[in-house]
């Protein structure tokens, strides 16, 4: 009996040695190749300018962006938010606001630390739901491979003498869809100079005044969680428009640098994908 | 499940349970014994501007937990159930949400000891592997798999286990596999070597990890592992601890990416005889941190544990900066000297005297960079220097003196030296101007009065004076440097009362007294009220608690500033 004990464990053992290492002796991906679907990706980026790691991540988020695989498939969002977001003397520039408090809380994100962000808000409730930016490549291919439920328009005019925004979203649904989903229409701001600590540069010179913010959440054209527009659920090619007239934008802001996001997302609060969004679009006001 | 369905099933239980309870009697004796233990910690927050604590809409938390467990004979089973909605203000709020994470069943029988579902192990001094909660922290890496320990001869141990770890209420993606065996010499040969008074342990241990790549750009190692081998020596009051460990290349949040390999080397050595005792511990990692999911975070994940051997302070102003183990590398160590003055002596009067002297130093490792151009195919990012040390992080040398002045009177006195590297430790910059090196002294006197049997008062009186060595930045619309890491001294105090062995009544003042800021010069005042009936301890707080900053792996949590009544309810049977 004790022998036949000894023959598996030293059996167990052997294969646990055998297998369980593998040594890379060339880091890059030869085979490196991505399937992408019809659905974009939404990738929030919790940040703040008193936080040392975030331009690291916002360098991520910009060369995904910017990158041959996954141009005009990705969707960029900075929310600022939390105590590396707070304003002093040294950092007087505010780039908070009620949305991104209330995501911000919402998600935990700030209180998990930061950088850190969601990829289409999946897996709301499990304990991968926020990403560390070193995942966000993964998560987002991953993201990228499932179809799309829903396909958005958004058609924008904007007066420039009044600063008034009409915004008209045209959601499409591509399959038949049970549940319930909204809609948030949000304007964000790019090119945003202000003071940012980034810690990768030498001691003394971290603090840096003219960092370019892109990307920033400003507000919510509708509200922070939007509109129903499917109420209980759409069958395939089941539109549905909504209207956002006479938003004025904030005179403080540079409104050709701004653009309209509009995202549809799971609603139902017993859905699996709960806050998951299921698509996303963005659209320059002018 | 159809309404009618539901009643059923409850019916039926019902009944079973009607009928266990009726047979509980003649079964008592086989029935083996249940053991359980619950707490619950709640607090309701408020705002409170002038120290910063703002709790938000979701003003009460708590954090709760139930372990039951049951035995008989070689066998055991258990459960514990968790909840906290929301986390109370400075956990991760990861936790948010209630479940079982950890049941298991165990059975022993002579030399096969066999878990199924959650358990605890460590491997030696845990540098491969450390499984294990604490509540405190609210840090659990239970493993959720299987483990067998099986011991055929006297004085030999071998340990196999696969599980996924914990995280949260859910579990890691990676798979964790571990075998460790040790061998107990002495015992082994207790025939041949007779009663040694020498006992020498040798051990081995080897663990690996399985985590898919699903890195786009990036080979990642699927499967990473580490090594260690160990040896203790015990002869009477002398004790020998030394363990190596490697680890092969495993690129992760935590290391940015480097695939270079890991090393440790820690050793401990004490003796101790009658009124006198000595420990000396020293350790050196190098990019040890070893995780289930290479993008984990905080203290989520973490497969081993990087032995910390500085010392723990209780008092709170001594902890006021207190160290952690860096995880991508450090060196130092440890000393501390006991010594007890012999009643009937001069200093020893007519109780004796304590006398505990403890120091610490940590340092960086000695780090070169590698130019990316010539680290392409390997991304190790840096090399070593293991014959020199690099920036010190961390020291701590203290000496406490205990002393009974009479049947009635104890008073207890410390004073430290310390120094913190904040920049790093806390916040991995070497920015000094955001986050100066602090040097800090420190004092503390406790007196307690026990002025009849069961009942005693006790009066500790702690003061903490900085020294921040900061380059100052702008002021601020008011007119205050802006200074949100510098806190300059604080002073303490603090009176618990013990009028019976039942209660307790304490109230507490923690005062920043010279901070730079005039308007952030205020009290943190506290108070409780506690009642201890044999197993059962409630307790009910009021105060303010500080703000602070908690950082892991780069990442930095923070942990806000506090004010509110909080209630806490143990029990155990």
């Amino acid at each position: 009996m004790k022998k036949l004990f000894y023959s598996i464990i030293a059996i167990i053992t052997l294969t646990i040695v055998v297998s369980s290492c593998d040594k890379v002796t060339n880091v890059k991906d030869p085979n490196a190749e991505v399937i992408l679907g019809n659905r974009k990706v939404l990738i929030e980026d919790y940040t703040g300018h008193k936080c040392g790691n975030c331009p690291a991540a916002a360098d991520v988020l910009t060369a995904l962006d910017t990158s041959a695989s996954y141009k005009g498939k990705i969707i960029p969002l900075a929310i600022h938010a939390g105590f590396f977001a707070n304003i002093n003397a040294s950092y007087p520039t505010d780039l908070r606001n009620p949305i991104g408090n209330a995501y911000d809380t919402q998600f935990g994100i700030s209180a998990a630390g930061n950088p850190n962000g969601l990829i289409n808000r999946g897996g709301y409730g499990t304990g991968s739901f926020i990403k560390a930016y070193t995942t966000w490549e993964s998560e987002l291919v991953q993201m990228l491979s499932k179809p799309a439920k829903f396909e958005i328009k958004i058609r924008n005019t904007f007066n420039t003498s009044s600063n008034n925004l009409n915004t008209q979203v045209v959601v499409k649904s591509l399959s038949n869809n049970s549940g319930n989903y909204k809609l948030v229409v949000l304007l964000a701001e790019d090119s945003i100079v202000a003071e940012q600590l980034d810690y990768r540069l030498p001691s003394g010179s971290q603090f840096i005044t003219n960092y370019k913010f892109n990307h920033v959440l400003r507000d919510a054209i509708n509200s922070t969680w939007g509109d129903v527009v499917f109420a209980s659920g759409a069958i395939a090619n089941d539109s549905i428009i909504k209207t956002y007239s006479n938003y004025t934008i904030n005179s403080a802001y540079n409104a050709n640098k701004c653009h309209v996001i509009a995202y549809v997302y799971d609603a139902n609060s017993s859905s699996p994908t709960y806050y998951e969004v299921l698509q996303v679009e963005e659209a320059h006001v002018k | 499940m159809s309404i009618k369905s539901t009643t059923r099933l409850l019916f039926l239980f019902s009944i079973s349970l009607f009928y266990r309870t009726s047979s509980f009697a003649q079964l008592k004796d086989e029935l083996g014994a249940i053991h359980g233990n619950f707490q619950i910690d709640a607090a309701n927050y408020q705002k409170d501007t002038i120290i910063g604590a703002d709790p938000g809409s979701e003003v009460f938390r708590y954090n709760a937990f139930g372990n039951i467990n049951y035995q008989k004979g070689g066998f055991s089973a258990g459960v514990r159930f968790e909840s906290y909605n929301p986390p109370l203000l400075g956990y991760l709020p990861g936790y948010k949400g209630s479940g079982v994470p950890y049941r298991f069943a165990r059975y022993q029988h002579k030399d096969i000891d066999i878990t199924v579902g959650n358990f605890y192990e460590q491997f030696g001094s845990g540098i491969t592997l450390r499984s294990y909660e604490n509540r405190g922290l609210l840090y659990d890496n239970a493993l959720d798999g299987m483990r067998v320990i099986f011991t055929p001869k006297k004085g030999i141990t071998l340990k196999g286990l696969v599980g996924k770890q914990r995280t949260y209420f859910s579990l890691s993606p990676g798979i964790v596999r571990g075998v460790d065996g040790e061998l107990n010499v002495m015992e082994l040969f207790d025939s041949i070597l007779g009663n040694s008074k020498t006992k020498v342990i040798l051990g081995g241990s080897f663990v690996s990890k399985y985590q898919e790549d699903q890195n786009p750009s990036l080979v990642l190692p699927q499967n990473v592992a580490t090594g260690a081998g160990r040896l203790t020596v015990i002869r009477g009051g002398f004790n020998f601890n030394a363990e190596y460990a490697y680890k092969a290349n495993d690129p992760s949040y935590q290391n940015k990416y480097s695939y270079r390999e890991g090393k440790a080397i820690i050793a401990s050595t004490s003796y101790g005889t009658d009124g006198f005792s000595m420990m000396l511990s020293g350790k050196m990692l190098d990019n040890m941190s070893f995780r289930s999911d290479r993008d984990a975070q905080n203290t989520i994940d973490m497969i081993n544990y990087q032995p910390d051997f500085s010392k723990f302070h209780t008092y709170s102003l001594m902890a006021y900066y207190p160290y952690a183990t860096q995880a991508n590398g450090e060196v130092g160590g440890t000393a501390e000297i006991q010594y007890k003055v012999k009643k009937g002596t001069l200093l020893g009067g007519k109780y004796g005297m304590d006398i505990t002297i403890n120091g610490s130093a940590y340092y960086a490792l000695d780090t070169i960079g590698i130019a990316p151009i010539n680290d392409t195919l390997r991304n190790f990012k840096y090399t070593t220097n293991y014959s020199n040390v690099g920036n010190e992080y961390y020291h701590d040398f203290n000496i406490e003196i205990t002393k009974k002045l009479s049947k009635k009177l104890k008073f207890t006195v410390m004073y430290a030296n310390q120094f913190l590297n904040q920049s790093i430790v806390q916040f991995n910059t070497p920015d000094k101007e955001e986050h100066p090196d602090i040097t800090s002294h420190i004092g503390v006197l406790d007196v307690t009065y026990r002025y009849k049997t069961g009942s005693a008062i006790r009066i500790e009186t702690q003061g903490f004076f900085g020294k921040y060595d900061y380059k100052e930045h702008a002021l601020d619309a008011n007119g205050n440097k802006n200074i949100t890491n510098n806190t300059g001294s604080w002073m303490s105090g603090l009176i618990e009362w013990t009028p019976s062995t039942h209660w307790s009544i304490t109230v507490a003042d923690q005062y920043n007294y010279n901070n730079p800021v005039i308007a952030k010069r205020v009290h943190y005042y506290y108070g409780m009220i506690g009642y201890v009936n044999g197993p059962t301890r409630v307790s009910v707080s009021y105060g303010r608690q500080r703000q602070g900053i908690f950082c892991a792996g780069g990442v930095c949590r923070f942990v806000p500033a506090s004010s509110g009544l909080t209630i806490s309810i143990s029990s155990s049977f």
